[in-house]
């Protein structure tokens, strides 16, 4: 198994590029929020040049989200998480500096707001623990800045009063965000073992069917010269002279077809097998397809599956190079691309955004006249 | 691992996981409410606010009810009662605090906001929408009422909207998503599939190579150095099996051998590995065995079959290829490990210089130790003999049962070794 972590996104990579427009909506809705809010309490503005900083360090923050979500960078990395917080508090000091003094209440105050609504939108890319904590860090920003602030605070209320108000937000968005990311998390692992256990069961169906197929591919190759072979010899009980050159003969024609086929890979049968759906050339002469994972092979199974049923690539033309770098393999798939990147992009997101997960460092250039996937794996 | 959830289960997954996220966040608001009536109770004492504390009790207790059994009865309840809760609630609060003279008041709005959170019924996500628009329109009406009846102020409560806003679109995109990306989910658990059965189709090719290079191909090879004349009557009735069994039988299917390892001292007499031993001593080679031989009742059958036959065919390349007719099997068993070596001090060779295109080592002891979980490795050197280690993982019948590899290639136990052959086909 590879390194996946255990977010949404890399249990169910098509889900979470379906939550994408949500996560493009969050970020907006967080900085129409705050602008709106910035407006309604544009009297409160002590600092102009640090409320200006505190919609920025948000928009930053916005931009590191929806970029990070984006189908072309997955998978969504802790360090934009880490990125995320961090410019989120930087909103909530600068926002904070920018009303010094002035600030009457706590509840018109958008950052709490604005920067749970980033949190949760974390949801279908982060393990929910990270966005608890990342939450609970965020929060504990806020407490401090708004214990800051309280002497500016009209409401005749204990200054504990002002530090629910604000972290209330902050908290329960980004608590929803890790409910959801560990609840959905969890729904797909479990069925997950289900649908393997199921497979399993079919396997052993499976293998008896395999079994039998193979069987028969190899009798039938033995009884084209292996068993008239043997029969007369048998029969007649003696070597002739003409015996020695055809047992040689057969041995070396039988050696050569078996090594073939012993030797042809997964990746190589899907090249040249019958009804293959794409063909071309694969360069692998240190044979390391069979070092990839079950993951890696299904993704790429896939993709070359959906180039041999796309119009966008000429799938009869795939070329794969797999070769060994400091004990890592690096691939390399290129296939001629018929229509514009637009067009390849459109028909291939899907299995693209899965080899990404699934790879981690995936590079993807659809520039026409190839489009070229850059990838690397572990020797397994 | 199947890379996703199959399209007709996303939604459920969708709404359940979008529940939970709800009930996250109606219980931070239902702990901040009951925080800001400590607070302010602390700062006041003379005011009279356990009334509203209580109120948030059945409502944090409901909460737990509706997110440990969602459905449409404990929702309709959570709503119900939540309601009256809420009710008692803003009337102590109008009456109480000053500070809250306003329906609009944030405190006000957060056990609101929980009742917005209701969830609803995660097998149907777009009653999940419904649910939580009857929670806000509730919480409205009975604020208002509150607010009436205590002559506070009116006004819109733009905290809850906002919050009921938030579950309506995240609701809403997750029924309406069309799901384009999803399109491809089929074609990824086709393409597991096909993995796996390309898996198990590899994996008997090669113990298919394995057999009939210990029987067709070694009987030809012998016919092939023979000089003319009447047939060796040993390589006869070898040849004679071979037609029997590798081409009349199937060789490939499941084994019906039920045996198990057995702890009784005559395991070694029992053991495939014996019999490999046995096979080489009628051939004419002297075969010492030392060492712990008894730690072979340890092996589930699968791994004691191939160590049996890739110890044997270790056996007919010190006989074939060595010039020496002395050849020693040491047996040691190491906690979870047993290790085989095979040892001679005739010809040697040098193992990077053997074609690609010879089976034997790679495929009938390498590759057939590997698919049990073991390894084997060859030392030698031209005029300094060869060594074998062969070492198998010693594992319960139980586990060699159930371990089956979930990814594409199915390796080791779950594809039991078959190769069944030899024992009547033999190597002899």
């Amino acid at each position: 198994m590879s390194g996946r972590e255990r977010t949404p996104q890399q249990v169910d990579p098509l889900g979470a590029l379906s939550a994408r427009p949500v996560t493009v909506l969050a970020a907006a809705a967080a900085l129409v929020y705050a602008g709106v809010m910035t407006t309604t309490t544009r009297m409160e503005i002590a600092s102009l040049g640090a409320t200006a900083g505190a919609l920025v360090a948000l928009v930053a923050a916005g931009v590191v989200l929806v970029l990070s979500a984006s189908p072309y960078r997955a998978p969504f990395r802790r360090r934009s998480l880490v990125a995320l917080s961090v410019l989120s508090a930087g909103a909530v000091v600068l926002s904070a500096v920018g009303t010094a003094g002035r600030d009457a209440f706590v509840r018109d105050d958008w950052p709490p707001v604005a920067v749970g609504v980033l949190l949760l939108a974390l949801a279908p890319y982060r393990p929910g623990v990270e966005i608890a904590l990342a939450g609970l860090g965020v929060a504990l920003v806020v407490a401090v800045v708004v214990v800051a602030q309280s002497p500016s605070f009209v409401t005749p209320v204990p200054v504990t009063s002002f530090v629910v108000v604000a972290v209330t937000p902050v908290l329960a968005l980004a608590f929803a965000g890790a409910a959801f990311s560990r609840t959905f998390t969890r729904l797909v692992e479990e069925w997950d073992a289900r649908a393997s256990v199921a497979r399993s069961a079919s396997a052993e169906e499976l293998i008896e069917s395999v079994a039998r197929s193979v069987q028969q591919d190899r009798v039938t190759v033995l009884n084209r010269d292996v068993v008239p072979f043997f029969t007369s010899l048998v029969a007649s009980g003696t070597v002739q002279e003409a015996d020695v050159e055809r047992a040689r003969r057969i041995a070396d024609s039988l050696r050569s077809t078996m090594v073939a086929e012993a030797d042809r890979s997964w990746l190589e049968h899907l090249f040249a097998g019958d009804g293959a759906p794409v063909s071309g050339v694969v360069v692998d002469p240190d044979r390391l397809a069979p070092a990839m994972t079950g993951e890696h092979r299904t993704a790429v199974r896939a993709l070359l599956v959906a180039l041999g049923a796309t119009d966008a690539v000429r799938a009869d033309d795939v070329q794969v190079v797999l070769r060994e770098r400091d004990g890592r393999v690096d691939g390399l798939l290129s296939v001629p691309v018929v229509g514009g990147e637009a067009s390849v992009r459109h028909a291939l997101a899907p299995w693209l955004a899965v080899l990404r997960v699934v790879f981690g460092d995936l590079q993807v250039d659809p520039a026409p006249p190839l489009l070229t996937l850059r990838f690397s794996y572990d020797q397994h | 691992m199947l890379l996703g959830l199959p399209a007709h289960l996303a939604p459920q997954s969708t709404g359940t996981a979008l529940a939970r996220a709800c009930h996250a966040i109606a219980t931070v608001v239902l702990v901040g409410a009951a925080l800001l009536l400590v607070s302010a109770q602390a700062a006041s004492p003379e005011l009279v606010l356990w009334p509203a504390l209580v109120a948030l009790v059945p409502l944090l207790v409901l909460l737990l009810v509706v997110d440990r059994r969602p459905g449409a009865t404990s929702s309709a309840v959570y709503l119900v009662l939540g309601t009256a809760c809420l009710y008692w609630y803003a009337v102590t609060l109008f009456a109480q605090v000053p500070a809250v003279q306003a329906s609009d008041a944030f405190s006000l709005a957060l056990p609101k906001i929980a009742l917005v959170m209701v969830g609803g019924s995660s097998v149907r996500p777009r009653q999940g929408l419904a649910w939580a628009s009857v929670g806000f329109v509730l919480g409205e009406i009975v604020t208002q009422l509150a607010t009436w009846q205590t002559g506070s102020a009116p006004r819109l409560d733009v905290t809850t909207l906002l919050a009921f806003a938030l579950v309506v679109v995240t609701m809403g995109s997750a029924v309406l998503a069309t799901d384009r990306a999803r399109r491809a989910q089929p074609s990824l658990h086709r393409a597991a599939f096909d993995q796996q059965v390309q898996g198990i189709r590899h994996d008997m090719e090669q113990q298919a190579a394995a057999i009939l290079h210990d029987t067709v191909l070694s009987h030809l090879a012998a016919v092939a150095t023979s000089r003319p004349g009447p047939l060796d009557p040993v390589l006869a009735r070898s040849v004679a099996a071979d037609l029997e069994t590798v081409v009349g039988q199937e060789w490939l299917g499941e084994p019906e051998r039920g045996d198990s390892p057995s702890a009784s001292a005559d395991a070694w007499e029992a053991s495939d590995l014996a019999r490999a031993v046995e096979q080489g001593r009628d051939r004419g080679l002297a075969v010492g065995v030392t060492g712990d031989v008894g730690a072979v009742a340890r092996l589930a059958p699968s791994a004691g079959r191939a160590l049996g036959l890739a110890v044997a065919q270790c056996l007919v390349n010190v006989e074939r290829h060595s010039g020496v007719e002395r050849a020693e099997v040491v047996v040691y068993g190491d906690g979870g490990e047993l290790s085989v070596m095979v040892i001679d001090d005739g010809a040697g060779f040098d193992p990077a210089a053997v074609p690609a295109d010879r089976l034997g080592i790679a495929g009938s002891v390498q590759a057939r130790m590997a698919r049990v979980g073991g390894s084997a490795q060859v030392w030698s050197s031209p005029g300094s003999g060869t060594s074998v280690i062969i070492r198998v993982p010693v594992v319960t019948v139980d586990a060699a049962a159930t371990a089956s590899s979930p990814s594409g290639a199915p390796s080791s136990a779950a594809a039991d070794d078959r190769d069944r052959a030899l024992e009547t086909g033999g190597a002899a």
